[in-house]
């Protein structure tokens, strides 16, 4: 391909490129379809159903419930301590859920993740089968022999707001080096979330991790470079 | 169903398809709920699923035949091109842009590349085509960038093959023309 034609590609490409970020970018719709969409969707592609639904999954692991203070107070963390070590957990109790969300400003407006995390550390026998990895949002799929899945999903502070049924069975608050973890079964999937300051961790796994497991994924998670 | 589940048989080939949807399903369907909405169409969610499952059908037709991974800065604007044909075809626009341009001279392709001096205004192209109608962009993007043949253009786009030839013309042609409109201002 001559020099000249090269560039009319690479112009073709940028031309369309900035005109669909444009459009994207003006766009306020959303992204919601029908069930009907995603079964269609299932059909043409392949996917399974469930893994087509992935981000309705991912809204139903966020239904989980977690009472922050009655997990502090169950687990004999104090929201005092708590506050102090890390960014603060804030939760809005409503009658059918509690909406959580790693409180206050940040303090550098963090509009875009800078550090992208990853596991260095995963249970044996998971290999990794799936990576999203943008500005707001890195996520890790996992996925053994067996079929059991382990997600792994980092978030900024500010854009992570967790909706959670009021029901309180099974939730705990676990501190592991001055981390605190807040764990919660649901359907016989293992919900953990945290945070370093910066960024916001969500771990669900179809297995329980022991604390072994646990405390070897806090500890390994690296940054890339 | 069963021909299009078949299309898809290599593990491979399912796992590229999964990581494509996951990637860009959302901007798919944004686009094609903007698209549809700017052409005041009804049945707006509806419509832009059905833009969205025929994209990723035509997709996953062709996906043996690029490759996804070597050109990922190429993924993008392919994928929301093919939606973005969906959309049209589905607001019928395509259907009053073949006559518009009549007036304008068609040229072969050598003169195409000789008149447009891409080196001294790269940039005054890139601005222009992000105008032009989406039947031309997407049609010169199959043609140049994935370099599809017209037959394939037209199982793409859903039009016969004499249409792409037509678009392919008057595409360079238009852009010609639209560059000279630009230079005299």
């Amino acid at each position: 391909m001559t020099a000249e034609k090269q560039l009319f590609k690479s112009a073709i490409l940028e031309a369309l490129s900035q005109k669909y970020e444009q459009e994207l970018a003006e766009c306020r719709e959303d992204a919601k379809c029908s069930k009907e969409h995603y079964l269609r969707i299932s059909e043409i592609t392949g996917i399974p159903l469930a893994r087509v639904m992935g981000k309705r999954r991912s809204l139903r692991r966020t239904f989980v419930a977690v009472l922050i203070a009655a997990a502090l107070l169950l687990a004999g963390c104090t929201a005092y301590v708590y506050r102090n070590a890390i960014k603060d957990f804030f939760e809005e109790v409503y009658d059918t859920h509690i909406k959580v969300s790693y409180s206050g400003e940040q303090t550098d407006n963090e509009l875009y993740i800078k550090e992208f995390y990853s596991l260095s550390y995963v249970p044996e026998g998971y290999q990794l089968v799936r990576e999203v990895k943008n500005e707001v949002c890195v996520r890790y799929i996992w996925e053994s022999k067996s079929g059991d899945t382990l997600v792994f999903q980092q978030s900024l502070i500010n854009e992570s707001d967790f909706f959670l049924d009021s029901d309180t069975e099974d939730m705990q608050c676990i501190e592991y080096n001055g981390v605190f973890v807040y764990l919660r079964s649901v359907d016989n999937l293992w919900i953990y979330l945290w945070n370093d300051g910066k960024y916001g961790m969500y771990i669900d796994s179809d297995q329980k991790l022991s604390d072994d497991e646990l405390e070897k994924i806090i500890d390994g998670i690296v940054i890339l470079e | 169903m069963l021909t299009f589940l078949l299309l898809i048989t290599d593990e491979q080939k399912s796992e590229l398809v999964e990581k494509l949807y996951i990637e860009y399903h959302e901007d798919m369907i944004r686009l094609a709920k903007y698209k549809l909405r700017k052409a005041k169409m009804h049945n707006v969610s509806y419509n832009a699923e059905d833009a969205v499952q025929s994209a990723l059908l035509k997709i996953t037709q062709y996906i043996d035949t690029f490759d996804f991974e070597a050109h990922r800065s190429e993924t993008k604007p392919y994928i929301l091109a093919i939606v973005s044909n969906e959309v049209n075809k589905i607001v019928s626009e395509y259907v009053y842009w073949e006559d518009l341009d009549d007036h304008i001279d068609l040229i072969d392709k050598e003169q195409f590349f000789e008149e447009l001096h891409i080196r001294d205004r790269y940039d005054q192209v890139i601005d222009v085509m992000k105008n032009m109608s989406d039947i031309y962009g997407i049609t010169l993007l199959l043609y140049f960038c994935e370099e599809r043949s017209p037959k394939e253009i037209a199982e793409i786009m859903d039009v016969p093959e004499k249409t792409v030839y037509t678009r392919i013309a008057r595409g360079r042609a238009l852009l010609l023309s639209k560059l000279k409109e630009e230079g005299i201002k």
